[in-house]
């Protein structure tokens, strides 16, 4: 062969050489490299580099677990420990590794406890979970939850995997929110229970006062048949002051009857316009052939409890016309769209109006603004309606200047109107 | 008998799958092309890698062709006729 000096044959063929070389190589054809030391597999070469890739996994997830996880032999002795278990009991790797569990348990019970019930679950299903306290190294004690299973499977003697969690904060959270349910649970039916003692009460009261006040409205009468003739002018007077005094009380009791019935009244929902509400408001009103009601027309329907909504109009409607000396009396009633589905409505009369510093009081119970002589009123209506327009989750509130007349702004949202779509399904 | 024109000897690894393959692939690689006229020598490296190295084989499956000179390697399972036949100078041999 001319190993000196290669002809241009040669040359060529060793490069040839080469070039099967180097593609058998990148085809991975080969099975095994000989070196001078001993044969190497390809293929252990391979399992060897994944089985490194898979343990330097395995200790990237050791590290960063937000879980103490540890190894323990049979004897208990700790074989491994991550950063994070170092870090709940307070150890270093170094002061942990070699010793017994032992010391990490607050008595020598808490110790034997654990192993037992560890090892009797481990025994039926092959995994323990316990919950005990350790104590760490600066002495503080923690609750912990421990997971523990076999290394190997099904084989003690492979040594226990033991992953820990500090559930401390936990567990005081959870006991504070156990608390604290308690004590609002206590509030809640403390509040319930007042508020229905409340209502039988005023209902009782309504109920039973009733019937005094009848009594006395049939002696008033019987006054008036039969002692008319011998009573004074003078004393005229003072009876018909007590039958007015006994028609406002008998007044007072049927709204305050009224405002406690709306708790109970049923949810039923009917479809309805608010010209077929009025229409039934109308015949109620005191001088109604002084009333020049203006509605606007092509209000939509509405689609709620019929009863609520007839409560809230007569009252606003009443107060519209009882505190009101114009002659004739106006009400408009007009509406728009809020958006999202829901309406303002605008109650708007030319009465005698309300001082801006009793905008906010007026919806309150028994809030009367006007001397006796101005109007007549029990104080109830418009707490009726606040409390309507609360249970329907709308708003109301007023605009008034005194000798003006009133506005009131009731806002409705979506749920008490018919919307389009449903008409459109009801019709089909 | 006449002197064998063509001898081999195929370097493997034991049962590793290449060189399981190159040795079912060249015997009857050569009963196609050569019929009888030829010697093949199969060292497993695990038995003796002292031959392989004395060959300097540093890896297997390979095929050393020893005559007719100059001597050839080939790498692999030997499963590309072709690349057999161009690397053994066949070319024109039936």
């Amino acid at each position: 062969m001319g190993a000196e000096k290669p002809t241009y044959a040669e040359l060529e063929s060793r490069l040839a050489e080469k070039e099967r070389l180097i593609s058998a190589l990148r085809q991975n054809r080969i099975d095994a490299l000989i070196g001078a030391d001993g044969v190497y597999l390809l293929r252990l070469r391979t399992l060897q580099k994944k089985l490194e890739q898979s343990e330097a996994r395995l200790k990237r997830i050791l590290q960063t677990v937000p879980v103490g996880i540890g190894t323990v032999s049979e004897q208990r002795v700790i074989l491994e420990a991550n950063p994070n278990l170092c870090q709940i009991c307070g150890y270093r790797r170094e002061e942990l590794v070699g010793k017994s569990t032992r010391m990490l348990y607050v008595s020598d019970e808490d110790y034997a406890d654990v192993g037992r019930e560890t090892y009797a679950q481990i025994q039926a299903r092959g995994q323990g979970q316990v919950e005990t306290q350790i104590q760490r190294k600066d002495g503080r004690i923690r609750r912990v939850a421990l997971t523990v299973t076999t290394v190997e499977f099904e084989d003690r003697s492979s040594g226990l995997l033991y992953a820990v969690q500090d559930i401390t904060e936990q567990k005081r959270q959870m006991q504070q929110l156990y608390r604290m349910q308690l004590l609002t649970n206590k509030k809640k039916i403390e509040a319930e229970s007042m508020n229905q003692d409340l209502q039988q009460y005023t209902y009782a009261i309504t109920h039973d006062l009733k019937a005094p006040l009848r009594a006395i409205s049939n002696y008033i009468s019987f006054l008036y048949e039969d002692a008319a003739d011998a009573l004074d002018a003078e004393q005229m007077v003072y009876l018909d002051g007590l039958k007015k005094a006994v028609q406002e009380g008998n007044a007072m009791i049927q709204d305050l009857f009224h405002l406690t019935r709306l708790d109970h009244v049923a949810r039923k929902k009917e479809i309805f316009s608010l010209q077929d509400i009025l229409k039934q408001i109308r015949p109620m009103l005191e001088n109604a052939h002084d009333v020049v009601m203006n509605v606007q027309t092509g209000f939509p329907m509405f689609r709620t409890t019929r009863l609520l909504l007839r409560h809230l109009f007569q009252n606003l409607i009443t107060n519209a016309v009882k505190f009101n000396h114009s002659n004739p009396k106006r009400i408009d009633i007009g509406w728009q769209s809020t958006g999202s589905g829901g309406f303002e409505i605008f109650i708007k009369d030319n009465g005698i109006g309300i001082e801006p510093e009793y905008h906010q009081q007026i919806f309150q119970i028994f809030r009367r603004l006007h001397a006796q002589k101005d109007a007549q009123g029990t104080g109830v209506g418009l707490a009726v309606v606040n409390k309507i327009v609360q249970r329907l989750h709308g708003n109301i509130r007023i605009v008034s200047t005194p000798g003006k007349g009133s506005t009131f702004y009731l806002r409705l949202p979506a749920s008490v109107f018919e919307t389009e779509a449903e008409t459109c399904s009801k019709i089909n | 008998m006449k002197k064998n024109r063509f001898s081999f000897i195929l370097f493997v690894a034991g049962g590793e799958s290449h060189s399981t393959k190159a040795r079912h692939n060249f015997p009857l690689f050569c009963e196609k092309r050569l019929g009888t006229s030829y010697a093949l020598e199969v060292v497993d490296v695990f038995e003796s890698y002292a031959t392989a190295l004395r060959h300097s084989i540093f890896l297997t499956p390979a095929l050393v062709m020893l005559t007719p000179a100059p001597r050839v390697t080939v790498f692999g399972d030997l499963s590309d006729t072709d690349e057999l036949i161009r690397a053994l100078r066949l070319e024109g041999v039936d």
